[in-house]
């Protein structure tokens, strides 16, 4: 375990937050938004990335600044793809932190612990988020997972299995991939543009791409 | 390619001219009234939208928006809780698949809580200068660095939205095919995304170095040039929707 | 006392080996114009990098020495405090604006907003910045708006609002037009005439030379020579360390280094290199009459029949344009906006026409795959930085001709990797390295694909001279055996190494030719928004005919100067 838990949370967040922190934050966000872009352009199911940024930040500066992260990227998308997303705004909070203190606790050393970061967000992302899309949105997302919320309602589930469910067959995916994909892009950004606060990243291996 | 949903629209209106603040309470508020009003009341909120929008001139634009955002949240809806199993009456079946009147009609309820939610939001967002509410923000006692944040963020994303284009047009160029299997469709998404994550990074460090120049560590109060003001309308407006809210929370409760 | 002095400075990045800048020794005095050149990497950057702070507060590495700004040590001053004392103006338009803003004045404002200055008093200087760089019609638009050349005055500006008196330019002009360009250099000049103190980092010697009153050389962290662009360009010793302007070569050509050496020999603009011909006696004032195009046979490369492309907001790209094209290097010259990218693009499938039909060979580019026509037609972007992504310059080579089901790729690489100068970077990361060798990195990449077709979007951007010589000579031979397209603004290296040049202008072609007979219709080239040829100009002058380089005048010139 390397000191990042350990050291103060006040030397932690001096730490994480420089200039180039608070560059960074917007681009990463934007980088959020735009995944789902790239997304549609290679037409993977189930695939959102929208929690990619947040990991990538979280990845190359740290927890504190992944959880300012998730909370702009939540906003920002409410204010441009649709303003229920608001109502996230804890999720990515708390992905960005989970994967902030996973990335300085190396988790991201290979690729079996990456996917334990996935699954970690993915966990976080069922249990915080299907009681918003329950009680807030009476059970959908309006994308592509209402197919399967739809599949669980009409075999007999109430409301709260059909959306757990459905979160269940989903956020791994999205998520695992997202914590993959992120791994496999920072790994690829060379010294001389890397943060001095980047956590370590298929350190001693040298992964070909997959 | 689409810049989203909504952006901000300049006009002349009485809603414009609002504190920024001003409206980021009459959202709030709208969301709660939403969410606890009864039927009537929200639909007469949702009425005074509509009304909102005609004044504020931005009808046409809210409402094409409104439409994108809520027809799948709305269809969801309905089927959903449609389908879900209720010992009350049957609306219609198709084979096995059966659709309950009590979803059905707990479905609509909820569109029209998000209806009036959406279209709040959406109206917030027509009618606010990202910077003017930054900078009211920033009066309130925001740090001036998390204002910078979400101001640059929005402004980004068209940008980084035509730079995805054009690396996906330059790595198309040298074959990269993102049809194929699921293995080589996120070989195409590291192929997409590695370059744009770089590319923010290069970018990052020259900003940096330009802010840096220009004052951005500097501690100490900052000005703005897009000066905002509070009026009497301003207040009235804070005075009454905070009124009203709490009118229906304390009706709901008792 | 200098404003600004250097004193046995020597800097090394933490994560390099060699030091980048070692033992320098200048100074500059107020209300210099100094220009700086010289090869990627010889630590021009560097040096610049030290009069606003960036070094030693920013990049962490060991500096000796001592740099004063006025007296002052400008490491024991922070950067922001410097902001006011140095202004720097980096190379990309974009990358140096806050993201924040509106407006431009709304950008502008921004160095004053963190300083607290009042709305009131912020006017003022903000017009005032604004009219220096000529864009006060500007004030209120969207810089998202605004073009390169818009964005980089308005990043000019930005940094003129804090009222320094050094203003560094850092290679401004290498994303820009040549509009764009001329305009940041007028600028420049501008502002040294009012007084304040400029330096001035680029490879374009021909527009810098004639404003700079010194020019530093730079190469491998040394300073190599410092006097005025004259002497240092009359002087063979920097031969391989900068470009040339075509006006300087040509009287180098004709006459001795010793005669050139004086003060105000060495001719700088179009002007004073033609009067300096004019010493010489016209010895032949034609050519032989124009060559005229091969007669070409057989199935053309690519196909044009009536292609026309509009895009989604109704902007009609091209009109009607007809051609045929076969092996050789053609270039494709014409203003921003007059259709060159589309037609680029339109070539390997990325677009398809709205009307008439583009062949590829036999195959229609409407019927095809973009991933199936890059078998044939390899197209290298402007930018570098889109395509770039593997661990390794030799892994990213390999990436092309892998997608395209290459097999024996090993050799490919190789071959490439020789023929564009890359071997001893094989095996470093493409971003560890200078934007110059990534444009080649990128070009090798696209080459590696053997494709018989190859378009080449803006190749010696940002080149410095060897980066220049070295992309010449690989269009020259690639040129011998397939269809090379150039996209490109450099009218030198278009009459150079181009067989054939194409002029477009809001969509049409309206000139196809050699460059002999192209670049000889000042009109055309006036409705192409394009200058022709520094060579071409001064023939005119002269009445020389049908000529276009600079080889070709020397042999219509007698080989020395009257003596009257």
């Amino acid at each position: 375990m390397s000191t990042g838990v350990t050291e103060s949370l006040i030397t932690r967040i001096q730490k994480e937050f420089t200039t180039q922190t608070w560059v960074l934050l917007p681009i990463g966000i934007a980088i959020s938004l735009v995944a789902a872009y790239a997304v549609n352009a290679v037409r993977v199911p189930f695939l959102y990335l929208d929690a990619l940024g947040v990991i990538i930040i979280a990845i190359l500066i740290g927890p504190w600044a992944a959880a300012v992260a998730g909370l702009f990227v939540n906003i920002a998308q409410g204010f441009i793809v649709n303003p229920t997303f608001w109502f996230y705004t804890p999720l990515q909070i708390l992905f960005g932190l989970a994967a902030g203190y996973m990335a300085i606790t190396g988790w991201f050393r290979n690729i079996q612990k990456i996917v334990v970061v996935g699954l970690v967000i993915a966990v976080i992302s069922i249990v915080a988020g299907a009681p918003i899309t329950v009680l807030a949105f009476g059970g959908v997302t309006g994308t592509g997972s209402d197919a399967v919320t739809g599949f669980f309602a009409a075999t007999g589930a109430n409301v709260w299995e059909a959306v757990i469910g459905q979160t269940i067959v989903v956020e791994p995916i999205d998520k695992i991939t997202s914590a993959v994909l992120a791994a496999l892009i920072v790994k690829r950004v060379p010294a001389r543009y890397r943060p001095s606060t980047a956590a370590p990243v298929f350190s001693g291996e040298d992964k070909s791409d997959e | 390619m689409s810049y989203g949903l909504i952006r901000y629209q300049h006009r002349k209106s009485a809603l414009h001219r609002l504190h920024p603040l001003t409206k980021l309470l009459l959202v709030g508020c709208f969301i709660v009234a939403a969410y606890i009003a009864p039927l009537t009341i929200r639909l007469g909120l949702f009425t005074l939208l509509v009304c909102a929008s005609f004044v504020a001139k931005v009808f046409s634009t809210v409402a094409r928006a409104a439409v994108i955002a809520l027809l799948p949240l709305g269809i969801g809806l309905v089927v959903i809780r449609g389908l879900i199993f209720n010992a009350g009456g049957i609306l219609f079946q198709i084979g096995p698949i059966v659709i309950f009147e009590s979803g059905v009609r707990s479905g609509l309820q909820f569109f029209s809580i998000l209806s009036v939610f959406v279209g709040a939001g959406l109206l917030f967002i027509t009618v606010t200068h990202p910077r003017r509410l930054a900078t009211a923000l920033y009066e309130v006692g925001i740090p001036y660095k998390l204002s910078y944040v979400f101001v640059t963020a929005l402004q980004l994303v068209p940008t980084l939205q035509e730079r995805a284009v054009q690396i996906r047009d330059a790595q198309r160029s040298r074959g990269l095919d993102t049809s194929g299997s699921i293995r080589g469709r996120i070989r195409g998404l590291v192929a997409l995304l590695t370059p744009l994550t770089i590319g923010a990074l290069i970018t990052t460090q020259t900003r940096s170095l330009a802010l840096e120049a220009r004052g951005f560590s500097i501690s100490g109060p900052r000005s703005s040039i897009h000066g905002v003001t509070a009026s009497r309308a301003d207040w009235a407006t804070r005075g009454l929707a905070v009124g009203g809210v709490t009118g229906m929370i304390l009706w709901s409760v008792l | 006392m200098s404003q600004i002095q250097y004193e046995d400075v020597s800097f090394t990045y933490d994560t390099a080996h060699d030091p980048a800048i070692q033992d320098l020794t200048l100074s500059i005095e107020s209300a210099e114009f100094v220009g700086v050149s010289g090869p990627e990497g010889a630590g021009k950057t560097t040096f610049a990098q030290m009069l606003p702070g960036f070094i030693p507060h920013f990049y962490d590495g060991t500096l000796r020495g001592e740099i004063r700004i006025n007296e002052v040590t400008s490491t024991t001053a922070d950067i922001a405090t410097l902001g006011t004392e140095v202004g720097y103006v980096f190379e990309h338009p974009t990358q140096q604006l806050s993201g924040a803003a509106m407006t431009v004045e709304g950008e502008i404002a921004f160095g004053l907003e963190q300083r607290a200055v009042t709305p009131s008093d912020m006017e003022t200087a903000i017009n005032d910045a604004l009219s220096a760089v000529n864009i006060s019609h500007l004030q209120k638009r969207d810089p998202a708006t605004l073009s390169g050349g818009q964005l980089q005055r308005v990043a000019i500006a930005s940094v003129l609002v804090l009222e320094p008196n050094i203003v560094v330019f850092d290679q401004p002009t290498g994303q820009l037009d040549p509009d764009g360009s001329e305009a940041v250099f007028d600028i420049a000049q501008r502002l040294a005439a009012g007084g304040l103190t400029v330096i001035f980092i680029t490879q374009d010697m021909h527009r810098l030379a004639p404003r700079a009153s010194r020019l530093v050389v730079f190469d491998h962290g040394h300073c190599v020579m410092d006097d005025t662009p004259r002497r240092v360009l009359a002087s063979e010793a920097v031969d391989e360390l900068v470009t040339i302007p075509p006006t300087a070569q040509l009287a180098r050509n004709l006459q001795s280094q010793e005669s050139l050496s004086g003060e105000t020999t060495l001719p700088l603009t179009t002007a004073e290199a033609t009067q300096f011909c004019q010493e010489h006696d016209v010895i032949s004032s034609s050519n032989g009459g124009e060559q005229s195009m091969n007669q070409e046979t057989g199935t053309p490369r690519v196909s044009f029949d009536s292609v026309s492309y509009r895009y989604d907001n109704d902007i009609q790209a091209l009109s009607d344009v007809s051609t045929r094209l076969y092996d050789g290097c053609v270039m494709l010259i014409g203003e921003n906006g007059s259709g060159k990218t589309t037609f680029a693009k339109l070539l390997n499938g990325l677009l398809t026409p709205t009307e008439g039909r583009i062949k590829i060979g036999e195959t229609l580019t409407e019927s095809t795959s973009v991933a199936e026509l890059a078998e044939t037609v390899g197209l290298v972007f402007q930018d570098p930085d889109e395509q770039l992504f593997q661990s390794s310059v030799g892994q990213e080579i390999r990436f092309g001709p892998e997608n395209i089901g290459h097999t024996a790729v090993d050799a490919q690489v190789d071959t490439v990797i020789n023929l564009l100068d890359l071997e001893e970077v094989r095996d470093m990361n493409s971003y560890e390295l200078g934007r110059g060798t990534r444009k080649r990195v990128a070009m090798a990449s696209v080459i590696a694909m053997d494709t018989s077709i190859l378009v080449f979007d803006e190749p010696t951007g940002e080149q410095d001279r060897r980066g220049r010589d070295t992309i010449g000579s690989v269009i020259d031979t690639l040129s011998e055996d397939r269809l090379v397209i150039c996209i490109t603004h450099d009218m030198e290296f278009a009459q150079q190494h181009g067989d054939r040049i194409i002029a477009l202008a809001d969509g049409e072609i309206i000139a196809d030719g050699t460059p002999t007979k192209v670049f000889n219709k000042p009109r055309v080239m006036d409705k192409a928004g394009v200058q022709r040829p520094v060579a071409a100009q001064i023939a005119e002058e002269l009445q020389i005919e049908h000529v276009t380089s600079v080889g070709e005048i020397e042999r219509h010139l007698s080989a020395s100067p009257r003596t009257d």
